[in-house]
């Protein structure tokens, strides 16, 4: 994959492994409340704060 | 009265506050959205009484409706290839037409439609919040190089944000990369086409000592001071880890002045707004999500009481203002609900997207 042709936000963004994901939503339920939680089995962002992004 | 939420009834803020209202014997009902299946569908007679439906519900006078997270409109899949374009846009229109007339029945909305969409906008937010009297950093929107490129020059540290959050999951693999505030200096500045990419926020750094998650019901504002044990620029995550304490801080008289100023000019009466508070004092308006996420701070401080905060608020009369305290305890709390939660004696929390549009694959 090229990776010249990125977008900055991609640049910047934060990796986070697979054990971090574990660590937010497997262990510790009560963090899946949290503005911008990862839902490590879905792989999508766990009902943070994504709604004022939506058109719904 | 009854209590609508647009939401599934999974959605994890939607389950325990409908569990709570109807401990204390509220109302409560959940619309997904629109969709095709019969409890998605609706429909709206005008005439001398306008009369709407959602689902198997009607909208009463006095009901109290919390546009929390619908789903997106659903069409019918079996809907001809040749048509899907179309229904989809007529879907989309009708959901609207729905949600904007809801601004006119004699209900109360939380927040109204007009004012919520006007608001998720980064631009209005600011310029609003300036106006209103709140400190904002400087601020640059933009997909020209040459402007990003003077923003930087300025001087002084710049971060960069984007205006939606987003997830690249590598294609195979269970890691990710997500979107959080970054510092951005001159030298680290991608070529100007890259710039091109993707329009981003750029913005002042502010120089925070800690944040703070403020949320607004009505008249009331709670505020909270997030300490993050990492000290990352964007404490989201972080707080995800468990690496932020959450602390009850008095609001300055002049930002709740401000918010307030802000809440009825923007028309809204719900939000939760981050601030970024220096080393002088001074708060600093970072954004306000209209239907932001607020649970989590009784998770962190359960004296936050949240929970009976907000079931006080939305089943109290619009426009009150006496203090959500006095009733917040008659609603049993967020700790109780995950104890039955623990011990699958509620159902389990989960909003599942059919196609998340947060979310990418990359090899």
């Amino acid at each position: 994959m090229d990776q010249n042709n990125r977008v900055l936000s991609r640049i910047g963004a934060r990796e986070l492994s697979e054990q971090e994901l574990e660590a937010v939503t497997g262990s510790f339920q009560r963090r899946t409340l949290t503005p911008c939680a990862v839902d490590s089995n879905k792989q999508q962002l766990f009902a943070g704060d994504t709604s004022e992004c939506g058109d719904v | 009265m009854k209590i609508i939420v647009f939401a599934p009834a999974d959605d994890n803020h939607t389950a325990p506050i409908k569990w709570a209202l109807e401990k204390a014997d509220y109302r409560v009902v959940c619309w997904d959205g629109l969709g095709w299946t019969g409890e998605r569908q609706s429909s709206v007679i005008l005439g001398n009484d306008d009369i709407m439906t959602l689902g198997s519900h009607t909208v009463d006078p006095g009901d109290v409706v919390w546009i929390r997270r619908p789903e997106p409109p659903e069409p019918n899949p079996k809907t001809a290839e040749a048509d899907k374009k179309f229904a989809s846009m007529e879907y989309r229109s009708f959901y609207h037409s729905i949600a904007y007339l809801l601004e006119s029945l004699p209900i109360w909305c939380i927040n109204k439609y007009s004012p919520a969409r006007r608001m998720i906008q980064k631009s209005a937010q600011l310029n609003l919040a300036r106006r209103c009297g709140l400190k904002i950093p400087d601020t640059l929107m933009s997909n020209s190089p040459q402007k990003v490129r003077e923003f930087l020059a300025r001087g002084g540290h710049t971060i960069c944000k984007g205006f939606t959050p987003h997830v690249w999951q590598k294609d195979g693999h269970k890691s990710v990369a997500i979107t959080e505030t970054f510092e951005l200096t001159p030298d680290k500045l991608p070529s100007d086409e890259v710039l091109t990419f993707a329009p981003a926020i750029y913005q002042e750094m502010v120089p925070k000592v800690f944040d703070v998650r403020m949320v607004l019901m009505g008249s009331h504002i709670y505020s909270y001071a997030l300490n993050n044990t990492k000290k990352a620029l964007d404490w989201r995550q972080d707080c995800g880890f468990g690496h932020v304490s959450v602390d009850p801080i008095a609001t300055p008289p002049e930002v709740a002045q401000g918010v307030l100023a802000f809440a009825r000019e923007a028309g809204i009466c719900f939000g939760s707004l981050d601030f970024g508070v220096d080393a002088e004092g001074r708060w600093w308006f970072l954004e306000i999500n209209e239907q932001g996420q607020f649970l989590w701070l009784d998770q962190f401080n359960p004296g936050a009481k949240m929970l009976g905060k907000f079931c006080a608020f939305v089943t109290a009369p619009e426009g009150a203002t006496a203090p959500l305290e006095a009733r917040e305890d008659i609603f049993p709390t967020l700790q109780e609900y995950e104890d039955l939660l623990k011990r699958e004696q509620v159902p389990p929390v989960a909003r599942a997207f059919k196609d998340d549009p947060f979310l990418s694959i990359e090899a």
